[in-house]
């Protein structure tokens, strides 16, 4: 008996004016987002590969080892088309200076340069989704008990052989079930489009992904289908129940989302960026009279005062680039970079302890956050989601993590190999090639513009590159879907839990339900 | 007869169970909104102060040495609106910091930190914010069913068969809804208000209350134009349900598919160069500037501050940055008309209309920081006069400015109270409504329309 009533409402909603409208409405904003999804997924690999080319020039292109200070890229997932999570606002690229722990990701990160176009609302697949298909859940759902009692059809039905646990199984088993065809032709059109569209490919684990997120969205829909089957079960008339199931569902998408945004973010405050710079320039302050002191040092341990070079260029506390330069100035070099190098580094952590604290805030906000804003279904869809398509904070700090770590790794093989002791570190000239008078180092400079006819004074073009073949290069380890998913637990269960609530609640309600 | 109609109308939605649930709604929101702004705007004030009085002391640290004083990279940032309870206008996601010296206005920024950059985007819960989201939806739930809902309950033709006319009943039946919907809007900003006025943070002055007084204005204009929405789907249809769906659908379109498209059209309508290309073009326009300056440029001594290289070096430097600043200067100005014409396109909708309108009102958003970005060139020029002034009193100085090094400018002493200070200038009310003019214009255009029409089709409607 379940079966013939799902079958019969399957059959009368998915013929249902509402459906057919709902259902045009999808057909025209889902390829609508993923459209724009892909073009803006397109252009940020397009950022990825240029980016990944410079990074990749630091290495090749280096011609001492002082000019390298690593950057690495953030891999734009092809899943941020369904999801953009935080991918806009977090950065694209990492530098990895010997003087800084990054704090965050820079770079470009959105489609577009222009910060004035921050201003604007920018929709993915999942936001369109979760407005959509709650609004398709609501109008669906309102008047599934009320609409039988208005045309006097419940009181017939009940009168039959058919209980109330059947007929409640079969409306809802009904609607939920017009709802698979949907999302499967949503899904199936935003395949379509991926499909045809050159740059994005997916990988085994993708499509994996994309099948949890629509189970995900079908536990989202059910949760409104629920929701306004518990209202139509405690409402007299229809139109009551659309009325309230409207409120409910803009104060859920809406309202809800952007005051727990806002509260949760004034609730845990989190200091202002531009003071713990201030701060850090303090430690910066500390740093330098600490670099006047090894100078000095320096100066003395060497007996050079006057340390002028006859051409350098770029500074990193010290020259990083040092040619034709008497001896004695370049060994006053050497002894200042092998002095000062891990001194910088030292420095660095310092300055870490700060950021570290600031970022601490920064999480435990967006964690605060997280957990008030979940209190509507449509971001625990979006948090989900985010997760799925690796677009989230999770992900991002993962990233962020193992590009510190792998900072630490590379200018830790620099302390290791004394490469801040070498002339290789500042200078492309052998020892045996730096001269040992002014006088050769005027004759080398003068070969150097004859031989070389360099375009400007700092065109270093003309000189070979350093072997980095054996230096630590960055290998980014994604995280899997289960550790992923795994962060989400609390959100994931509180929406199971939720409508298992909310289903609950609906079946006790119907259960007294007046069908006169 | 319109009066009756209207009253009637009132003691309809007064009683209406929507008018218990959008009261409790708003009174909710208005009290976070309130709440939220109090705690937020003590530390963003607080926060300010304290960053303003370090910049301040670390300007100190480079007293001793006036061309110091007059390179130093100053970050001004933008302090805490005190209108910012009504709508923040977006200034923490926009470019709210502005970096320059004596020489130049180098350029923008969001300062980092602004905004967490891990909390998924959300707009803050403003006056504004209520009005856009929560009272558009409202004044469609409240008129949705004006004509169909009369139609469905067959008190319709009931109705017109008195002497009504149809235009008379749509303009009762509109001024009724616009009427409890502003009185919830009343509810709610005075609610606010008690609780801003209590908590002492916010300076209520004369500007404050004409912003306030601005901002109702705009709202009732926007209310009336979402209610003329709702009346339309209401003479579209014969059943009220539909008429809802379309409501809805046509407010998201205006919420949120119309300002997604005109971002997304933005980069293919107006183009803007790539940071990348702009970095290429200064790289070049420096090789040709390099290039062009004798042997000598790069030679220096910090002894004497009259070698004559000094002076090729200065005029070089003050080449290279006028060069880069004019390549700057034209894409700040192609992203500035980017976001113009951006906002442009979304002023198909309503809801945009009235953000751009209220940014106007209350000066802040993109407004504030033009007023601003302007506002510092001419500072700029004073600080480097007052620079120049203060070179040319300095026997020892060449006076050979050099926008980057010290070799050939005063190192003298400055006393930093002497130091020309920017502080942001406030516009009148009066310029302001000026300015936001076009956006009242353009509400009450999309009113008039908007209710034209349903007045067509409510002619045409079929009242059995």
């Amino acid at each position: 008996m379940i079966w013939h009533i799902v079958k019969k409402d399957f059959l009368e909603n998915f013929t249902s004016a509402r459906f057919v409208a709902g259902f045009l409405i999808c057909m025209f904003l889902v390829p609508y987002t993923v459209f724009t999804g892909t073009k803006g997924y397109e252009s940020r690999i397009d950022l990825y590969q240029r980016d990944v080319k410079k990074s990749e020039e630091i290495f090749s292109k280096a011609q001492v080892y002082a000019q390298i200070q690593p950057v690495v890229n953030i891999p734009p997932s092809p899943l941020t088309i369904f999801c953009k999570g935080i991918s806009d606002q977090s950065g694209s690229q990492v530098s990895l200076a010997n003087s800084e722990i990054p704090t965050f990701a820079g770079g470009v990160a959105t489609i577009h340069e222009n910060q004035f176009l921050n201003r604007f609302v920018s929709l993915d697949f999942i936001n369109i989704l979760a407005i959509v298909l709650s609004l398709i859940g609501v109008f669906l759902s309102y008047d599934i008990f009320s609409r039988e009692k208005e045309n006097g059809t419940l009181k017939l039905l009940l009168s039959n052989r058919v209980t109330r646990s059947d007929f409640f199984l079969g409306k809802v088993g009904g609607i939920l079930m017009t709802f698979v065809p949907l999302l499967l032709v949503c899904y199936m059109l935003v395949f379509l489009i991926l499909w045809i569209s050159p740059s994005v490919s997916l990988t085994g684990d993708d499509y994996i992904r994309i099948a949890l997120l629509i189970l995900f969205s079908l536990l989202y829909l059910a949760f409104f289908v629920f929701l306004g089957s518990y209202i139509s079960s405690k409402s007299r008339t229809s139109s009551t129940s659309l009325i309230i199931g409207l409120f409910i569902w803009c104060f859920l998408l809406f309202l809800l989302p952007a005051t727990m945004t806002y509260l949760g973010r004034n609730l845990a405050k989190s200091e202002n960026y531009s003071m713990v710079k201030l701060n850090m320039g303090d430690v910066e302050g500390e740093f330098w009279k600490k670099f006047e002191e090894i100078n000095k040092q320096t100066e003395k341990e060497t007996g050079t005062v006057n340390h002028n070079c006859m051409m350098c260029a770029d500074w990193n506390y010290g020259s990083v680039m040092m040619l034709f330069t008497p001896l004695e100035h370049m060994e006053f070099q050497r002894r200042m970079h092998e002095n000062i190098g891990p001194v910088v580094l030292d420095y660095a952590t310092k300055k870490w302890h700060l950021q570290e604290a600031y970022l601490n805030q920064l999480y435990h906000q967006q964690k605060m956050i997280k957990y008030l804003s979940c209190l509507s279904p449509s971001e625990i869809l979006k948090y989900v989601a985010a997760s799925l398509c690796r677009s989230d904070m999770e992900n991002h700090v993962d990233f962020m993590d193992q590009a510190r770590k792998y900072r630490e790794i590379f200018f830790n093989y620099y302390k290791e190999h004394k490469m801040y002791a070498s002339f290789d570190y500042f200078t492309p000239q052998k020892e045996s090639e730096i001269p040992r008078t002014q006088e050769e180092a005027v004759r080398q400079s003068e070969d150097w513009v004859r031989n070389a006819k360099p375009e400007s004074t700092f065109d270093f073009s003309s000189i070979g590159f350093v072997n980095t073949a054996n230096l630590p290069r960055f290998s980014y380890k994604e995280k899997s879907i289960v550790s992923g998913l795994s962060d989400q637990l609390w959100i994931l269960t509180a929406m199971v839990t939720a409508c298992i609530f909310l289903i609950w609640i609906t079946y006790r309600s119907f259960i007294k339900y007046d069908i006169r | 007869m319109l009066k009756i109609i209207i009253i009637k109308e009132l003691q309809n939605q007064l009683y209406s169970m929507r008018f218990v649930f959008a009261l409790v709604l708003t009174l909710f929101l208005f009290s976070i909104s309130s709440i939220s702004f109090i705690i937020d705007f003590r530390e963003q004030k607080n926060t300010h102060e304290a960053g303003m009085a370090k910049i301040r002391e670390n300007m100190k640290n480079v007293t001793d040495n006036a061309s110091r004083v007059a390179q130093n990279m100053n970050v001004y940032p933008f302090a805490p609106r005190n209108s910012s309870f009504i709508a923040s206008c977006e200034e923490e996601a926009m470019p709210n910091t502005i970096i320059y010296t004596a020489f130049n206005v180098y350029g923008f920024d969001v300062a980092k930190g602004s905004n967490n950059p891990f909390i998924l985007p959300s707009k803050s819960v403003k006056w504004e914010f209520i009005m856009v989201l929560l009272f558009s939806f409202l004044a469609i739930i409240f008129t949705f069913d004006a004509i169909s809902g009369e139609k469905e309950m067959r008190t319709l033709a009931l109705g017109l068969s008195n002497p009504v006319s149809r235009g008379v009943l749509l303009t009762g039946k509109f001024l009724g809804s616009v009427c409890i919907l502003c009185l919830l809007v009343f509810l709610g900003v005075i609610l606010s208000m008690i609780i801003l006025l209590l908590s002492g943070q916010v300076a209520i002055t004369y500007l404050t209350l004409l912003e306030i007084g601005g901002f109702l204005f705009m709202s009732f204009l926007l209310i009336a134009c979402a209610a003329t929405i709702g009346l339309l789907t209401s003479v579209i249809s014969f059943n009220p349900n539909t008429s809802l769906f379309i409501g809805l659908m046509i407010w998201l379109i205006f919420m949120f598919v119309i300002p997604h498209t005109a971002l997304l059209l933005s980069n293919k309508l107006f183009p803007v160069e790539s940071s990348d290309v702009i970095a290429q073009n200064s790289d070049n326009s420096r090789k040709i500037i390099e290039a062009s300056f004798p042997d000598g440029k790069w030679h220096s001594d910090s002894g004497n501050p009259f070698e004559p290289d000094h002076k090729i070096r200065a005029s070089m430097q003050m080449d290279f940055m006028l060069g880069e600043k004019k390549i700057k200067d034209n894409w700040y100005n192609s992203q500035f008309s980017q976001f113009r014409n951006t906002c442009k396109l979304s002023l198909i909708s309503p809801m945009f209309v009235f953000q751009m309108g209220d940014e106007y009102i209350l000066n802040g958003g993109f407004q504030r920081f033009r007023k601003n970005w302007n506002d510092l060139h001419t500072y700029q020029a004073q600080f480097l006069n007052w620079f120049k002034a203060f070179d040319a009193k300095d026997q020892k100085s060449p006076h050979w400015f050099n926008p980057y090094e010290d070799y050939s400018t005063s190192k003298l002493k400055v006393n930093i109270d002497e130091v020309p200070v920017f502080t942001e200038r406030t516009i009148s009310f009066t310029n302001r409504l000026v300015n936001g003019g076009l956006y009242i214009a353009l509400l009450l255009v999309y009113m008039t329309i908007m209710f034209f029409v349903s007045f067509l089709l409510l002619i045409r409607y079929d009242v059995r």
